[in-house]
């Protein structure tokens, strides 16, 4: 079982209470839900208290989004990256910014590609935390889950052995299977699925660490709430 | 085609080996200096000085071509019929000042390029890299580098190398000028890829090279400006 050293604490208020303080050091995360479950939200308060709190320098990157939007989107909870990013504490990268746009297989990046990417950007950022949002742009780019599955094994066995800790997102499908391809929990060090539940005509918002190697987790489903101040989740409060 | 390069194509057609060595070409196809001078039986530099004129001119085309020590250039005559295309008394810019604007652009392209994807760090990288960069004894060097204001902007670095041009200009020629650029280049793409990998540096530089050359398509094909970069880049753009 891992040390509390060991671990790096996310500062969202109840997250670190039911997983010892944090993701273990240099593991590889992937956090699933359905679109609006939090995903982006909770992977950005994740850099952001980094660098903030824990003076741990970031790589978002970005390969959805554009990151203008995922950086307003920052803002608007009081998250601003601008400073840290003008003192080389943050990064988003955007790399949506320069895909192709024609042809087959020309919209999207492969691991390959965000291998050698990764492997210029975290030595010359020095980043400690890195977020890829998100797994499910990748996964198009194989053509079979046989494909995807050995190069995202590949790719998780090159984060382990970078000194960086990774959150990668991928989304799940309503009432489908917990992640977008059905074979990203695999290759992970953790696992943590956001829901979206509708209970009594209102919906909740729910979290759950399925997985999470070298800790004694709470396996409970924990409702959240998405305040000003970002996720606040009841760690002594369960969904039922 | 501008004074300068006017007189220096009269000049090599004029010359005592210029016509044969079209001719050679003629009947040759594509030739390295050596195999023409041989055939003439003049030294090698003598051959290349005309060829040199003659690409300048737009009278024949050149590859790069690996030989066993070195790389050098082949060439191949463009047409059996050589034309002039000038305008008396037009105060034209000149191919030099206008591949120099198409350089410098794509260069600040790159650069907002890159930082538009989050890599603000590649302006302080190529000021650094550029303090010692070495760009040989290319007489152009110095008067170039010090018109490129990467903090200033676009704009600015395009004035002042315009003026520069225009002042030089006897000392300007453009095999000198697109050594300088492709040089260049390499260090931004050294620069690009320490900071975001070998593969997003070429996709940088490639969405900028489409992005550009769309706008300056007749000059880039008239000049052959994109003969200063790498195979595997132009071969991305290809694709």
């Amino acid at each position: 079982m891992a040390s509390k050293s060991e671990r790096i604490p996310t500062g969202i208020p109840g997250l670190d209470a039911i997983t010892q303080g944090g993701f273990p050091e240099s593991s590889v995360n992937l956090i699933a839900g359905p679109a609006g479950s939090g995903k982006t939200l909770l992977a950005s308060q994740f850099f952001f208290n980094g660098a903030k709190e824990f003076r741990q320098k970031g790589l978002y990157l970005v390969l959805e989004e554009n990151r203008q939007n995922v950086a307003r989107a920052m803002k608007d909870l009081s998250m601003d990256v601008s400073p840290y990013e003008e003192g080389g504490e943050l990064f988003i990268i955007d790399l949506g910014e320069v895909r192709g746009k024609e042809g087959k297989q020309k919209g999207t990046v492969g691991f390959q590609d965000i291998k050698d990417f990764l492997d210029s950007c975290l030595k010359a950022t020095g980043a400690e935390r890195l977020v890829i949002d998100s797994l499910s742009t990748i996964g198009l780019y194989y053509r079979s889950i046989e494909d995807l599955r050995e190069e995202l094994f590949i790719f998780s066995r090159f984060l382990r052995q970078k000194d960086v800790t990774s959150l990668l997102l991928t989304e799940s499908i309503e009432g489908g299977p917990l992640t977008r391809f059905g074979v990203e929990q695999f290759v992970a060090d953790s696992f943590i699925v956001l829901g979206l539940e509708e209970v009594r005509g209102e919906l909740r918002r729910t979290i759950t660490v399925r997985k999470m190697r070298f800790t004694k987790h709470d396996t409970a489903k924990h409702p959240f709430l998405i305040t000003s101040r970002g996720i606040e989740i009841s760690s002594g409060e369960k969904a039922v | 085609m501008d004074r300068k390069r006017f007189s220096e194509a009269l000049e090599a057609l004029s010359g005592s080996y210029g016509l044969s060595i079209l001719d050679v070409l003629r009947s040759r196809g594509w030739s390295i200096a050596s195999d023409i001078a041989a055939e003439l039986n003049i030294h090698t530099t003598t051959a290349s000085k005309y060829l040199s004129k003659f690409y300048s001119a737009g009278f024949v085309e050149r590859r790069r071509k690996r030989c066993r020590t070195r790389e050098t250039f082949e060439y191949h005559l463009k047409s059996e019929r050589i034309r002039f295309d000038i305008r008396i008394g037009e105060d034209e810019p000149g191919p030099l000042i206008e591949s120099s604007q198409f350089y410098v652009s794509l260069l600040f392209d790159t650069i907002g390029k890159a930082q538009k994807i989050g890599w603000a760090l590649i302006t302080q990288g190529l000021m650094e890299a550029l303090q010692d960069a070495d760009f040989g004894d290319n007489p152009i060097a110095p008067i170039a580098l010090s018109c490129l204001d990467l903090q200033g902007g676009k704009d600015n670095s395009i004035r002042l190398i315009k003026r520069a041009i225009q002042e030089e200009v006897d000392e300007v020629d453009m095999v000198d000028l697109k050594d300088f650029y492709r040089t260049l280049f390499r260090y931004v793409l050294q620069v690009c890829e320490e900071g975001v990998g070998r593969n997003t540096a070429l996709r940088i530089l490639q969405t900028t090279i489409a992005q550009s050359h769309k706008k300056y398509v007749d000059l880039a094909r008239r000049e052959h400006l994109l003969d200063i970069f790498p195979k595997e880049v132009i071969d991305g753009l290809e694709e």
